[in-house]
């Protein structure tokens, strides 16, 4: 039901993109310049031309999309023109510069030309990749949801923390104080989510106590009966207390749940974590394309001029 | 104790009781104002602080002894103090009147001091708002028993119990927890009437323990706690519970309860409700006077809610009972809309002639009629004109006083129709199951139509018993020959339609289950059904049916016993046909019985098709879950696309003053279909149930959409179950200026959200109207750069999910 812009009309933009790069190149072949192809030639001047004018109209895109009001086409139509064209564009300007190369301003043009095709590429693949992991990352909740939810178990956290002994209290607040969620943007965009949902007070703590009942396992605990009590065993550790202790049931019931809620609360940091980076990677290209977009349509006019006054 | 005698006493000192004594106070007449309460307007006094009170309905002219323009509270209230002192109208406040007796020229008021007050015409003015639903327990007079909260904050550290289930109780008791030690009271198991935020708040309140909460518990009696009590609390609350009876020692008891009409009182006076319906209200005469002579009642209780109605018809009621003749305010109004009349007739008789030529109009009182016609259009279209277009969403009512229209009963072939003639009526099919026209109506030879809005026509069926009956009558033969038998003449179904009754399902309630004995026919008329087969001991939902549609006819067909279980998606109506009366009828159409058993065949080879494909079943129950049953247009989007960037809010706030009308992140998502926060169209919207200015409406293709005329009341946005109805400072932003934004960063962005500081500035109500005044389609739609948003009526999405 849902159309994607890759698919719109049944890949009409992509059959219209490959029939310009079709004609564009069937040109090319065809066409036997006096000199070396180059963009001085009519088939150079008409690609040329071509090339400058779908630059102009694919920036044009960014003034398109934040036009809402009585707007015949779908932007989704336009995305799928966009990114087809633009593929096409390569082609062209190629084609228009006849291979010629060198360390002039028009060559800034082409270059920032492919930079800006292969941001736009980097984009297209994010587009398709990300929003699938990020509504499975969320699992149909939004992040606001999980932040209210990891806010909702801190306060029981810290309840429930406040019963079971000081330290404990002071460990699960040290915790949550420490719980950045985002970062710069290297964290952002390469760091592990699930190592950043660990914080370092209670994730330490918890590896320290895991070593050391693991280390007492081995040597005097030979029947564990089950997870949960080696959960409960580590929080015992955790908050100070062994299992032995005069720690009765109730309190071991605190400790457990305490555990549980830590776990819980881990599991989410990461969620979030992990829905920031991706947020961060679908959107990040667009900081390189923009601005290189930009930069290509002022390289262009330099082209421009100073093949039209100085050529 | 000689009784005080008067010509004139009012009851209630609202707006149309002091406007009624500032009109006697200005001719002279003896009269009184009795007011319960210590001040004038009580309710409208009770408006938090600086509230805008509106004056609709505009095109009413105001003709009364005080003024009365919109405004801040402080200044309508100011304005009918200074009137009421100016013109030395006899108040007595701290009233409240407890019988009445007596008759024309001779009634007796009861006080509730023991006092007597003797008058010849009684003028009732209670309203609804004043006569909130007290606790009827011993007790609940006393001393910090309340049934309002102006601020909570101005309470602290008391025990304070609030009594109630509904949204005024959570919220007083959320509110108060705050400062206090709060338990509410809910006399059944769950918090049903809450709307969802406020259902979220309680339940995570009572978690937390920010308040205590008593389930199943039924207030007793209130006594007053013993002084020497330790805790020093005033009061002591006696509580039945499951667990037995229970004393609760508090300080403060807030009831909230609701409002309805003061029936037992009312009743009480003598006067004669029309029906058990416990928002019906008694009926009055054109010139206001109850079935009790002398005994007038106006404004709310008599039906007219809004300001300016009651402050007219207070004039008017006092010129009334003085003998003098009174043109009613509307009378221009009404004069204006019988000027399409071939010949121009006198009100009065223009009145008459249609409650004679229209059977459906016999039962109405004259005002009910003056009000009727006052809401409607008095249509002469040309011959050929169309009326109502098939498929249109338009949903108001014709009746046909001169003339005849030609319903054209086959979509495909035009010249096929059926003459309505002078007297009949139409229009009801859409008004009744809230779905599209079902035939194009075009005017014929010399027509005269009134057409009337869905509010007025659904007020009307509410109040009269004899106009639900007729529109009952004809929905039913219409419907059966619509959907199942078209071919079969109308005598023919006298049989069948006789044997049909309505029958009402709760969500979720099962019409019948699979493997029931098959004895009848269901004819979903408003909401929708789901049908199920049971598949691994739980139901999968294999189909959708909304209004129009029929159920239970194969086990009709081949004798045999049900083969799905049929549930209400909503709350719905069904029409219930017989079997034995169905049977008897397909046996005298064999064409019919031919035609039925083929559409049957389509079905079983559905059914077996559904059965293979479980995944789309999970999709249509997770769908029919958010009331998609309800909806006819239906924003989806599909995550796998959506890339967050919010284009679609942008777009909606760009044409829409700054104001997003949905949320994309919000909302509940199956697999990757997010269905966001977002106005569904409902097939009866919940929002037009209770709006004041009657200021929402649907356009012909279905958008529904608040018109300019809203008053800001919220009773839309409370009543949306959907939460997707805004209060909005009714402001016109400047316009973006894309350019200047995007060389130079000038400006608001196109899209942003647009601030008003200003919290006095009034504000209305704002939702999503599919952006019908745009070329092109919602905004949202359109704007969305990756096609993940979708805007579609959920049949035909689940059609093709199948």
């Amino acid at each position: 039901m849902h159309e994607s812009f890759l698919s719109y009309r049944r890949f009409f933009f992509l059959k219209v993109a490959g029939a310009v790069m079709a004609l564009a190149i069937l040109a090319y072949a065809l066409h036997r310049p006096v000199d070396a192809p180059n963009g001085g030639t009519w088939l150079g001047y008409t690609l040329g031309t071509l090339g400058a004018a779908l630059v102009l109209w694919l920036a044009w895109f960014g003034v398109r999309k934040r036009r809402y009001a009585h707007t015949r086409e779908r932007l989704a139509a336009w995305l799928s023109a966009h990114v087809y064209l633009g593929f096409a564009l390569v082609v062209v300007v190629t084609l228009h510069s006849g291979f010629q190369i060198g360390w002039n301003v028009h060559s800034v043009a082409y270059v920032l030309t492919l930079l800006v095709v292969a941001s736009g590429a980097w984009g297209l693949y994010a587009y398709v990749s990300y929003p699938g992991q990020i509504a499975a990352n969320l699992g149909g909740l939004s992040r606001t949801a999980l932040i209210a939810e990891i806010a909702d178990i801190d306060r029981n956290a810290l309840a429930l923390a406040d019963q079971v002994g000081k330290e404990a209290h002071a460990k699960v607040l040290a915790s949550i104080e420490e719980t950045v969620l985002g970062g710069n943007v290297r964290e952002l965009l390469f760091g592990d989510p699930a190592r950043r949902a660990a914080s370092p007070g209670v994730g330490a703590a918890l590896e320290d106590a895991r070593k050391r009942v693991e280390a007492r396992m081995s040597r005097e605990v030979q029947s564990i009966e089950n997870v949960r009590e080696t959960q409960l065993t580590v929080i015992g550790f955790l908050a100070g207390q062994g299992l032995a202790g005069d720690s009765g049931p109730e309190r071991l019931e605190q400790i457990r749940q305490l555990f549980d809620l830590i776990l819980r609360r881990r599991a989410l940091v990461e969620r979030v974590q992990r829905d920031l980076q991706l947020r961060a990677r679908l959107e990040f290209w667009l900081y390189l394309h923009v601005p290189l977009g930009v930069g290509l349509v002022a390289a262009l006019a330099t082209h421009v001029f100073a093949v039209v006054f100085y050529w | 104790m000689s009784a005080e005698r008067v010509t004139i006493a009012i009851v209630g000192a609202g707006p149309g009781g002091l406007s009624a004594a500032a009109r006697a106070a200005a001719t002279g007449t003896s009269h009184i104002l009795l007011e319960a309460a210590p001040q004038l307007a009580n309710t409208i006094y009770g408006y938090q602080k600086g509230k805008h009170v509106m004056a609709e309905p505009a095109v009413l002219p105001l003709r009364a002894a005080v003024d009365f323009a919109a405004g801040p509270r402080e200044r309508v209230l100011s304005t009918w103090d200074a009137a009421i002192t100016r013109l030395g109208a006899r108040v007595r406040y701290r009233a409240e009147v407890t019988a009445i007796t007596g008759q024309q020229g001779a009634f007796t008021l009861n006080l509730a001091g023991g006092e007597c007050i003797e008058a010849e015409y009684v003028v009732l003015a209670i309203g609804l708002q004043g006569n909130l639903r007290r606790l009827d327990i011993p007790g609940d007079q006393l001393d910090g028993v309340q049934y309002a909260l102006a601020d909570p904050d101005a309470y602290r550290d008391e025990h304070i119990v609030v009594v109630g289930a509904g949204d005024a109780a959570i919220e007083n008791a959320v509110a108060l927890a705050r400062h206090n030690q709060v338990t509410i009271l809910n006399r059944r198991d769950e918090f049903a009437r809450a709307k969802d935020g406020n259902l979220k708040a309680i339940l995570r309140a009572i978690e937390e323990r920010e308040l205590e909460c008593l389930y199943n518990a039924t207030p007793l009696a209130i006594e007053p706690a013993h002084a020497d009590d330790a805790t020093a609390r005033r009061l002591r609350l006696r509580v039945e519970s499951r667990d037995g009876e229970a004393e609760l020692l508090c300080d403060r008891i807030i009831a909230r309860l609701g409002a309805l009409p003061p029936r037992r009182f009312v009743e009480a006076c003598g006067v004669i409700f029309p029906n058990a319906d416990p928002v019906a209200v008694p009926a009055v005469s054109a010139t206001y006077e109850s079935n009790v002579p002398g005994l007038y009642i106006i404004g709310a209780l008599a039906g007219y809610p809004l300001i300016k109605q009651c402050i007219n018809q207070g004039y008017e009621v006092v010129e009334f009972i003085c003998g003098r003749e009174v043109e009613p305010a509307d009378e221009a109004l009404l004069r204006e809309k019988f000027s399409k009349f071939p010949k121009v007739p006198a009100v009065n008789a223009a009145l008459a002639t249609i409650q004679r030529d229209i059977a459906l109009f016999h039962a109405l009182t004259p005002l009910q009629l003056r009000e009727f016609i006052l809401d409607s259009e008095v249509l002469r279209p040309a011959p050929g004109t169309e009326l109502v277009r098939y498929n249109d969403y338009t949903d108001t009512f014709f009746s046909i006083l001169r003339g005849e229209v030609h319903v054209q009963i086959n979509p495909a072939d035009p010249s096929e129709t059926v003459t309505l003639g002078a007297g009949r009526f139409f229009g009801e099919m859409s008004l009744i199951s809230g779905r599209r026209r079902s035939a194009t109506i075009v005017a014929g030879d010399k027509c005269v139509l009134i057409e009337t809005p869905r509010r007025s026509m659904n007020k009307l069926i509410q109040s009269v018993d004899a106009v639900r009956r007729v529109i009952d009558e004809a929905f039913l033969l219409r419907s059966i020959r619509l959907h199942i038998a078209p071919e079969v003449p109308e005598r023919e179904l006298a049989e069948i339609v006789h044997s049909a009754t309505t029958q009402q399902f709760r969500a979720g309630e099962a019409l019948f289950m699979e493997g029931d004995v098959g004895d009848c026919l269901h004819l979903v008329r408003s909401g929708s059904v789901t049908v199920a087969h049971a598949i691994g001991g739980r139901e999968a939902i294999i189909a959708y049916l909304p209004a129009g549609n029929y159920v239970g006819e194969l086990a009709l067909l081949t004798e045999s016993r049900r083969s799905a279980t049929v549930r209400a998606a909503v709350a719905t109506e069904t029409i219930r046909l017989e079997g034995a009366a169905f049977k008897a009828l397909l046996a005298r159409n064999p064409v019919l019985d031919r035609t039925l058993r083929a559409k049957a065949q389509t079905r079983l080879r559905d059914a077996a098709r559904g059965r293979a494909q479980s995944g789309s079943a999970s999709m249509i129950e997770f769908l029919v879950e958010q009331g998609v049953g309800e909806a006819t247009d239906v924003l989806l989007i599909d995550e796998a696309l959506c890339v967050q960037c919010d284009n679609c809010e942008r777009a909606c706030a760009d044409t829409h003053r700054g104001t997003s009308l949905l949320d994309r992140a919000a909302g509940p998502t199956f697999a990757t279909l997010h269905v966001p926060t977002s106005c569904r169209h409902c097939e009866h919207p919940h929002c037009m149930k209770d709006c004041p200015p009657d200021a929402i409406h649907r356009s012909a293709d279905g958008e529904v959409f608040i018109a300019d005329n809203c008053i800001g009341c919220g009773n839309c946005q409370q009543n949306c179950p959907y939460g997707v109805i805004q209060m909005a400072v009714k402001a016109t932003p400047p316009p973006t200026k894309l350019w200047e934004w995007l060389l130079f960063g000038r400006g608001p962005a196109p899209g942003d959200r647009h601030h008003v500081d200003d919290k006095d500035a009034p504000k209305t109500a704002v939702k999503c109207d599919m952006c019908k005044d745009l070329t092109g389609g919602p905004a949202c739609v359109r704007a969305c750069p990756t096609g993940a948003a979708l805007r579609v009526s959920p049949q035909e999405f689940l059609d093709l999910a199948r």
